[in-house]
């Protein structure tokens, strides 16, 4: 999200050329004014969103693992009679009981960890980190009839690309590719202060979740944003190469990819020195993996340390990893993975704590889909619903939310109607549209229209007006 | 600074010398029309073309016609040969075999090699993709690998052992040899590849023990449909979705149709090698098809596409062949191929009617033949919204010669280039040299500089989606772009600083030592004018728009020298909007 920015800097440097090179200052102007202009238009059809707590630092950072985790390893029953359930659906896919890390929620219920998380064991029982049990894509709550019948379901359900979309959407019936963490940024950036880097901050990829209506992420890498070397630097060769890249990026193209593009690499070059002027200097004391997520966490942290400079109030963050997708190899590659995620998660959730921010951070997880209970002979098949970690210290940790299925080889709901639609594949009971407008009732959206604005499905599963929250996995 | 420019440029060449698009003689006006004309078919058809390659074509036009010329080419590339010579493999083998290693060396062990064998796969890519004639071959197996996707990242692919690595070319060699060929031997021969096996997890997957609770992996099954034939949604022939009554889209397929095609793909191993010949134990080879082994294959009765049933007890090779020309015979098969075909080559958004016309050829070549990639290949290249959209606009001035403008003429139209092809374009265009004294080229991937490395997309749905938009497109609602998608704030920052160390160094990169060559520039550059049109032509194919041209004019003859103007002006094109989009 582009805020109007002073152009006194970038005007300067043209100076040196003379007065043709000023030309190329005016469409360069325009396109940021119009990008200001589409942001109030969009703003100016939502309902007018009062965002509570403005003051208070916020930041959401989503974990996708792309791919499919297969959740039901990662929390598994551990109650003999529930475990027993899970082994006789799971066969070769079970996990000895005896490696489990046995956890107990609120209620007593037993639980047991996949045995590469230590981190997030320990993090669950210092009540910092809380499961989502049976979650995924709905549009409204749906019974098996409906499934059978095709009632009202999501679209591409156990695709890939399809299920990724919607759960960065939560608008699953639709093929816009709108992202809820986008929406959720057009409504709460009026609490930030302009800023050329966006609220919206990406670890290496583009993805859909921050992709609004206005907003667009800001992409880095683990090592911050790269500038475009020699471009407004010293020398003479530097302020011609300068000129050069300002003529052809500055102009106004007809053709809208010519113009998109000169606008997005204009905007590489201005925003990395931003980024790069804000993060550069921070340096973290807490230690983190040297993995590929741990890598990317660490730069959130980075970049959280940097809110001062950035002049942001609200943030979200987008990484991930892939790797999940396995119909092979399932148990060796997930407890890698795992392994990773979780000692990721704790290094970072420590870092928040140690730079005590870490009330203000909530982290969740999210994947394509869960995987099929029953086994292929070497891996798990695509499916629906599936297990969620949300961590963070406004997070009521310790407990198991959602809905777990007791009898996981016959899974029921809690009013006794089958939830599989087929080898495995559950129905989830909870939605991802309860489960985003928790986040963004924490993130400071008041349960108005404005939520609707984000999550236009919510009415389906949430009153508007309730003070209450969806789940209450959060408090805010 | 405008008008001394030019009263220095008068005064230093004689006024023929000028005769590229800014100032052309009026005998010279059809001739620069072709080279545009041929400029813009060669960047749509090759990894990019050289001077030479441009003025060659256009000649060509001028002798037979415009169009004659270009089937003619296109013509000489389908006859030429997909042999051993051509083989990505072989080359690899050779490369390695030449520089004194193994297929499976390990850095550690063999002095002079400070990094991972499995490298030659990008040697190899690169040397063929810079040398090799066959260019438009070469661009419809790169175009089908992002459609077939395979990679090294992940699955085990790029395995070092025994040389299992260099499956991956033998993957990509079966896309060429099936380049100008059949699809339908392209979905066969991927199926049985065992790259392909490992990569969707169909090899050794086995029947469903129903009793046990085991069930056939269903990851082939899916992605054949979803990705390499057919898609998600019914299409028309132009592209289109279908609809039903109530305006809904129609799913091509449900979760039953990929559980039966799961039972499809059962009873495939690796073909017999080390003397063994075992469905569960046979080693790991990549370097022939797939074997069925009955036994493992569920032979029941299995309901496909359009309610066609496979009978019960056939072979597992009788129903695979079944169900592929189930599938091939889909009638969503042509257009979804068609628009993901026409996107690698000339434009992100064709119109319906350009997609009808590929998907006409690829469902009857008009001789009766289903999948003919000839056919579909001509008629992408040579369709009138690719080869007919250009606006060439000649002005005459007060000297009596001409400047040519040229413009697209839909707003819409177009494709970002793909990061790899813009590196190719540039080390063709400034005819790079290997280091090496046997000419060949042993570059790097690229992947860190372009997000495109070859054989290195980061899952089976290729390093972008077709349906991307960027969210400056969102609010146009349909138009899509794929390549935008790798396009990163680091990434075009990166791609731009390598592409000036490049320049500036004249070196390769990539771990190449080798060189590029702007001499051709260089010797021109005294004239700013002729050297930005001798660029435009080259890489934009006279797209470069006026006013930036009059800007960059005025800033590189603030510099007298003609190095520094030259590397001024390939960087600026480079950077530019007309070189990376594709009009």
């Amino acid at each position: 999200m582009k805020k109007l920015t002073p152009q006194s800097s970038r005007l300067s440097r043209r100076r040196f050329l003379g007065g043709c090179a000023a030309i190329g200052a005016t469409p360069l102007l325009s396109s940021i004014l119009q990008l200001k202009l589409i942001n109030s238009a969009y703003a100016a059809g939502m309902a007018p969103a009062r965002v509570e707590n403005p003051d208070q630092y916020r930041a959401l950072v989503c974990v996708f693992l792309f791919g499919g985790n297969d959740s039901f390893n990662m929390l598994a029953p551990f109650r003999v009679a529930e475990y027993n359930r899970y082994a006789a659906v799971r066969t070769d896919l079970a996990l000895p009981r005896n490696t489990l890390r046995r956890i107990t929620d609120n209620s007593g219920r037993p639980f047991g960890i996949h045995p590469s998380m230590d981190g997030v064991q320990e993090l669950y029982n210092a009540g910092n980190l809380a499961f989502i049990a049976n979650i995924g894509t709905l549009v409204r709550p749906t019974t098996l009839a409906e499934y059978q019948n095709g009632v009202a379901l999501p679209r591409g359900l156990f695709s890939h690309n399809d299920q990724q979309q919607a759960w960065q959407t939560s608008v699953p019936e639709s093929q816009r590719a709108v992202g809820w963490g986008g929406r959720l940024a057009d409504i709460v950036n009026d609490v930030n202060q302009s800023s050329l880097v966006s609220m919206n901050i990406s670890l290496n990829t583009v993805n859909i979740f921050q992709s609004g209506g206005a907003s667009a992420p800001y992409i880095v890498s683990p090592a911050g944003a790269t500038r475009m070397n020699g471009y407004d630097s010293a020398g003479v060769f530097n302020q011609l190469f300068t000129q050069t890249t300002d003529d052809v990026l500055g102009h106004s193209y007809q053709n809208l990819l010519k113009q998109t593009y000169a606008r997005q690499r204009r905007d590489a070059i201005d925003t990395a020195i931003a980024f790069d002027t804000a993060t550069a200097g921070i340096s973290l004391e807490t230690p983190f993996p040297e993995t590929r997520i741990g890598a990317q966490l660490k730069m959130v942290a980075k970049t959280i340390s940097a809110r001062g400079i950035l002049g942001n109030k609200r943030q979200t963050f987008f990484v991930s990893t892939g790797g999940y997708d396995n119909h092979d190899e399932l148990l060796n590659n997930q407890n890698g993975l795992l392994s990773q995620l979780s000692a990721a998660l704790k290094a970072f959730y420590t870092a928040t704590a140690d730079m005590g921010v870490s009330d203000s951070v909530t982290t969740f997880t999210a994947s394509d889909f869960g995987r099929t209970l029953t086994t292929n002979g070497r891996g798990s098949d695509h499916a629906w619903g599936g297990n969620q970690i949300v961590m963070g210290g406004a997070v009521n940790g310790g407990h198991v939310f959602g809905d777990y299925p007791t009898d996981l080889k016959n899974p029921r709901d809690i009013n006794n109607n089958s939830l599989d639609v087929g080898r495995g594949r559950l129905l989830p009971t909870t939605s991802t549209d309860e489960f985003n407008a928790e986040l963004a009732r924490w993130f400071g959206v008041p349960n108005n229209s404005a939520l609707v604005d984000i999550l236009p499905n919510i009415r389906n599963f949430h009153a508007g007006g309730s003070a209450q929250l969806p789940i209450g996995f959060l408090n805010t | 600074m405008l008008s001394r420019c030019i009263v220095t440029a008068a005064l230093l060449f004689p006024l023929t010398a000028l005769a590229f698009l800014s100032d052309v003689p009026e005998d010279q006006r059809d001739i620069t029309v072709k080279r545009i004309k041929a400029s813009q078919f060669l960047h749509h058809a090759t990894f990019g073309p050289t001077f030479a390659d441009i003025t060659s074509l256009a000649g060509r036009m001028a002798e037979i016609g415009d169009n004659a010329a270009m089937y003619e080419w296109i013509n000489q590339q389908y006859a030429m040969p997909f042999s051993a010579r051509q083989s990505y493999e072989r080359l690899a083998r050779n490369m390695i075999a030449d520089d004194g290693f193994a297929i499976d060396s390990r850095a550690a062990d063999t002095e002079g090699l400070d990094y991972g064998i499995q490298n030659y796969k990008h040697h190899a890519w690169w040397h063929r993709v810079l040398r090799g004639d066959d260019q438009l071959r070469q661009r419809t197996a790169w175009a089908l690998i992002q459609i077939l996707v395979i990679s090294e990242n992940g699955m085990g692919l790029n395995n070092r052992a025994q040389g299992h690595w260099l499956g991956i070319l033998n993957y990509h060699d079966m896309l060429m040899r099936h380049a100008f060929g059949n699809y339908r031997d392209i979905l066969q021969d991927v199926t049985l590849h065992p790259a392909m096996g490992r990569y969707l997890s169909h090899v050794k997957n086995r029947k469903g023990d129903p009793a046990q609770g085991i069930f056939p992996d269903e990851n082939y099954a899916r992605e054949v449909l979803q990705l390499l034939s057919i898609g998600v949604y019914a299409l028309q022939q132009n592209g289109n979705f279908r609809r039903s009554a109530g305006g809904q889209l129609i799913e091509t397929y449900d979760n039953d149709t990929i559980r039966n095609f799961a039972r499809v793909f059962t009873g495939l191993s690796y073909a017999p090698s080390n003397g063994r010949d075992n469905f569960s134990r046979n080693p790991r080879y990549m370097f022939a098809p797939m074997k069925m082994y009955d036994d493992f294959h569920d032979k029941g009765e299995k309901t496909l596409l359009n309610n066609i049933v496979l009978p019960a007890g056939q072979s597992g090779m009788d129903d695979i062949t079944a169900a592929l020309d189930n599938i091939f015979q889909h009638e969503n098969v042509p257009p979804f191929i068609a628009r993901l075909l026409i996107q690698r080559f000339t434009t992100s958004n064709p119109s319906p009617a350009y997609v009808k016309a590929v998907a006409d050829k690829f469902a009857d070549d008009g001789r009766g033949n289903r999948g003919n990639m000839r056919a579909v290949m001509r008629r992408i290249l040579m369709h009138p919204e690719a080869r007919n959209s250009l606006q060439i606009t000649q002005t005459r001035k007060s000297n009596g010669r001409y400047r040519f403008t040229v413009t697209g003429k839909v707003q819409s139209r177009g494709k970002l280039r793909e990061p790899a092809l813009a590196l190719s374009a540039m080390y063709r265009a400034f005819r790079a040299e290997a280091a090496h004294p046997d000419g060949r080229f042993r570059p790097f991937s690229g992947g860190n500089v372009t997000n495109q490395g070859a054989f290195q997309a980061p899952s089976v749905f290729n390093f972008y989606l077709p349906g991307y938009q960027p969210a400056e497109l969102l609010e146009n609602g349909t138009l899509v772009a794929p390549e935008f998608q790798i396009y990163t704030p680091v990434m075009v920052n990166t791609l731009s600083n390598f592409i000036r160390t490049r320049v500036r160094q004249r070196s390769f990169g990539l771990g190449e030592a080798g060189t590029i060559n702007l001499s051709g520039e260089e010797n021109i550059a005294a004239n700013a004018t002729r050297l930005l049109d001798r660029l435009n032509l080259l890489l934009s194919y006279g797209t470069l728009n006026n006013t930036v041209m009059r800007q960059l004019r005025d800033t590189i003859v603030s510099t007298p020298k003609p190095e520094l103007r030259a590397e001024l002006a390939v960087m600026g094109l480079l950077i530019s909007p007309d070189f990376a989009i594709m009009e």
